[in-house]
């Protein structure tokens, strides 16, 4: 059936087409539904937002991340499995206690501007996000490292990490915008305006930055990197990237051949292109929209509450009536293809009945739920509390201004009974045990049971995947009995082409919604 | 040169003016609910710590008075705008980076809708109540009736999906690689829009300002002397006529710099509108008081430059400046 379905989806292409393209290059698809990359050519990708930065470290909207991921290599990434391995690094290898990490790099990679990579560069560059006169916003998060040695000397390609506290996320921080390493030679040339002269070690180099209007990339030719046929990367000569803020506009835009893919968070988007022909990459499961429920007073002290509350919430509807339907439900505090997700401990489905059951038994629930306006908050909202009312609760809705309502949901003791929220799902477990640990400030709801502390803890102090997976998929089933939280649908992120010009984009980054590493794009006709 | 006396003593108060503008900026984005440090700090704002040195850092610790002295202090001296927090750019570089494209946005619409404007009126003053005079009125009403976005979604649908010949999103600098042309071709679909709506505007204000110009005796006069009708209406009637046409002009030029936000965001048009709206979104209060107080100067400046004109055209107007 799938081929089938790959045949006539292949033929309409064929229809849309204006002649130009090879007739072979289809053929080719059908049969190899991945396709064969080919080297050569250029793309125009139609971005979001305009650039905030090029810098290092600080990137972090999707627009930002085609483009630094363009730019430069991030020290390690996740696999296909999940699995975190070395990437610019060529080994990376934890002390028992997890507080020393020891790194070796790639040897005889180059920046773009011929500086060596070497243990200098990695040393200067960690020291620089560090520095709070570089205004990263990763600051925060590299301040774990503590020191840094380079036993082979600074031209050598050891550099030993002592952290300052043990963390078994190390190497997950390695592989996010911390771990792009930028050309030490570039940042003492321009200094200050390093941002606008970003010179890393990625496949391509920046070859002209307009804000608001345009960033071109060219091949890097002498990038360490081949495929698995031995190809050398990047695929593409060029790659320009083209910010245009109404999500409309970028499919106007494609469909005039003004750029050959571009990205949308708008789900409605995705549809309505996938409705005129165009092939969607969908990227989804790496945050959702949850609901949080204040734990530490009534009416959601009672996990009855929580639970009629999980059980009157009819996700699919939401789907459909808020995303056109192409988002995933989600039933889980992991996203469905993180390895650590357990598929035997899901929240509740959608059951009027036990919910109205519970809420009789409770003897009513009423309850306020706050939001920021948005407009799709609001749509959200107002499902949830039809769907609340059908059962037998009370529910009032409430919009509050992103400033107060952050002052409302972070103040002591939370001042909210429930509230809507967006949470991210990352594949390093660890990032869910601020949200789940007795006391802690990143403890929204006011979840506390000692056994779950007890696990979150021992899921930090060890690497060994196994071990890991058993410990967080025993905190999935309390949490699941227990619901701290109940998410909703987990985000989508599309990458929108037309596939008898692009070839299928590589996979999303981990961490990073629907952000693909920009050297594996490639164009079907080369 | 009798005007000179007149304009400079309107100097001042155009200074007065853009103070008290960037003065009530300050304050209204102080006033704003929500708070840059949860911006910026996001899921870190539960920190005090965080928060409190992010605060110190901004300077948003000190007393509301001393900062916005030491803001207009620093604009004054050394034009200095100080830095975006969202972007840790320059907002000097981000506004002399979007001014040109919405400068050239106004300036290409604007002249555009005048020369359009000026012989449409002529004519359909000149013929009034004709056939061709009804259709123009008509169809300028129709004009003024659509609004921008949707002028913009059917010029895309038109001239870049079916048609193919604008690009339906882009701005290429004319500094760019493909020069002009390729300047001019991505302006095309948002300065139409405008052109619209303008054109529009000014034929019907100045028609009607001419009908009445053309009641009065000394166009009889004119007439009666035998000189030829375009000779009459664009040497006699024109220049009395084009008052109220100066006036939504220059006022224009101001809020055409607000009002193409709609255009500059739908086009991805890098102009000032936008990084208007992408700043306040962020709660980045520098790069809006930068802004607006580009805005307010641009606006002070032309209707200036209009009150010059004014007494230019009408001896009138020297004469009670003077008085």
């Amino acid at each position: 059936v799938l081929l089938g379905l790959t045949l006539i989806a292949a033929a309409c292409g064929g229809d849309d087409d204006d002649g130009g393209a090879a007739p072979d290059g289809n053929t080719d698809d059908t049969e190899q539904p991945e396709g064969t990359p080919v080297k050569g050519g250029e793309l125009v990708f139609g971005t979001e937002s305009d650039v905030a930065t090029l810098d290092a470290g600080a990137a972090a909207q999707p627009a930002d991340k085609v483009i630094t991921l363009g730019i430069y290599d991030p020290l390690t990434t996740y696999n296909e499995d999940g699995e975190i391995e070395p990437y610019l690094a060529e080994t990376l290898t934890g002390s028992d206690d997890l507080q020393t990490y020891e790194m070796t790099l790639r040897d005889g990679v180059t920046f773009h501007d011929d500086t060596p990579l070497n243990a200098d560069a990695v040393v200067k560059h960690f020291n620089r996000m560090k520095d709070p006169a570089t205004g990263c916003p990763c600051q925060g998060s590299v301040s774990i490292i503590e020191s840094m040695e380079t036993p082979d000397g600074p031209e050598g390609l050891a550099v030993t990490f002592h952290l300052a506290t043990p963390s078994v996320a190390f190497p997950d921080l390695l592989a996010r915008s911390e771990g792009y390493v930028e050309s030490p030679a570039a940042v003492a040339q321009h200094g200050a305006d390093y941002k606008n002269h970003p010179v890393g070690t990625g496949p391509f180099e920046l070859a002209e930055f307009t804000p608001g209007e345009r960033v071109v990339l060219t091949a890097n030719p002498d990038y360490w990197k081949t495929d698995e046929n031995g190809i050398q990367l990047p695929y593409l000569d060029k790659l320009t990237i083209r910010p245009i803020p109404d999500t409309g506009q970028r499919l106007a835009a494609l469909q005039a051949g003004d750029i050959d893919i571009f990205q949308t968070a708008d789900s409605g988007t995705v549809a309505q292109a996938e409705e005129s022909g165009f092939t969607a990459q969908k990227i989804s499961g790496s945050s959702s929209t949850i609901i949080l429920m204040n734990i530490s007073k009534p009416p959601f002290n009672d996990v009855r509450a929580r639970q009629a509350l999980a059980y009157a919430i009819n996700k699919d509807v939401i789907n459909e009536r808020v995303y056109s339907g192409v988002r995933t439900p989600s039933y889980s505090g992991f996203a469905t293809d993180s390895p650590y997700f357990n598929e035997d401990a899901q929240t509740p489905k959608y059951d009027p009945e036990r919910a109205e059951e519970l809420v009789n038994e409770l003897g009513g629930l009423e309850f306020e739920l706050v939001c920021i306006p948005t407009p799709e908050a609001d749509q959200i909202l107002q499902l949830v509390k039809q769907m609340g009312e059908a059962v037998g609760m009370k529910i009032t809705l409430s919009s509050q201004e992103q400033g107060a309502y952050v002052n409302r949901i972070f103040s002591k003791g939370g001042d909210y009974e429930a509230a809507c929220f967006r949470n991210n799902h990352f594949i390093e477990p660890d990032q869910i045990r601020a949200g789940l640990t007795t006391d802690d400030p990143g403890n929204l709801v006011f979840y506390s049971n000692p056994e779950v502390d007890e696990l979150l803890d021992r899921g930090r102090q060890t690497a060994d995947f196994d071990e890991r997976k058993e410990i967080y998929d025993e905190v999935q089933v309390i949490t699941t009995e227990e619901l701290p939280t109940i998410t909703t649908l987990y985000d989508l992120f599309g990458n929108v082409y037309d596939e008898d010009i692009v070839g299928p984009p590589p996979p999303g980054e981990a961490n990073s919604l629907g952000a693909i590493k920009p050297g594996y794009l490639y164009r079907v006709d080369g | 040169m009798q005007w000179v006396p007149a304009v400079l003593r309107r100097l001042p108060k155009l200074v007065l003016v853009v103070l008290i503008v960037s003065f009530l900026t300050f304050c209204l984005t102080e006033l704003l609910p929500g708070d840059p440090v949860n911006t910026i700090l996001g899921s870190e704002a539960g920190n005090p710590e965080s928060v409190a040195a992010l605060r110190a850092e901004l300077g948003l610790d000190e007393p509301f008075l001393e900062r916005y002295v030491d803001y207009i202090s620093g604009v004054v001296t050394d034009f200095d705008l100080g830095r975006a927090y969202s972007s840790n750019f320059e907002v000097k570089e981000l506004l002399t980076n979007r001014l040109p494209a919405t400068i050239e946005l106004i300036l290409l619409a604007q002249v555009i809708s005048l020369l359009l404007a000026i012989p449409l009126a002529l004519f359909g003053a000149y013929r009034a109540d004709s056939r061709a005079d009804r259709a123009i009125t008509a169809s300028a009403f129709g004009l003024i009736s659509v609004p921008n976005f949707a002028m913009a979604v059917f010029l895309v649908y038109v001239f870049s999906l079916q048609l193919d010949w604008f690009p339906a999103v882009g701005y290429d600098r004319i500094t760019g690689p493909e020069g002009i042309g390729a300047n001019l071709r991505s302006v095309a679909l948002p300065v139409a829009v405008l052109v619209a709506g303008l054109t529009a505007v000014y034929t019907r204000l100045l028609r009607s300002d001419l009908i009445a110009t053309l009641q009065e005796d000394f166009i009889l006069m004119a007439r009666s002397k035998g000189l030829p009708t375009w000779h009459v209406m664009v040497r006699h009637a024109l220049r009395p006529s084009s008052f109220s046409l100066l006036t939504v002009f220059g006022i224009n030029f101001g809020t055409l710099i607000g009002g193409t936000v709609i255009l500059e965001y739908f086009f991805a048009i890098p102009g000032i509108g936008g990084l208007a709206v992408e700043s306040i979104t962020k709660r980045d209060y520098l790069a809006v008081q930068g802004v607006v107080l580009v805005v307010a100067v641009a606006f002070v400046l032309v209707n200036f430059l209009v009150d010059i004109l004014y007494s230019i055209l009408d001896p009138r107007v020297r004469r009670a400046g003077a008085a």
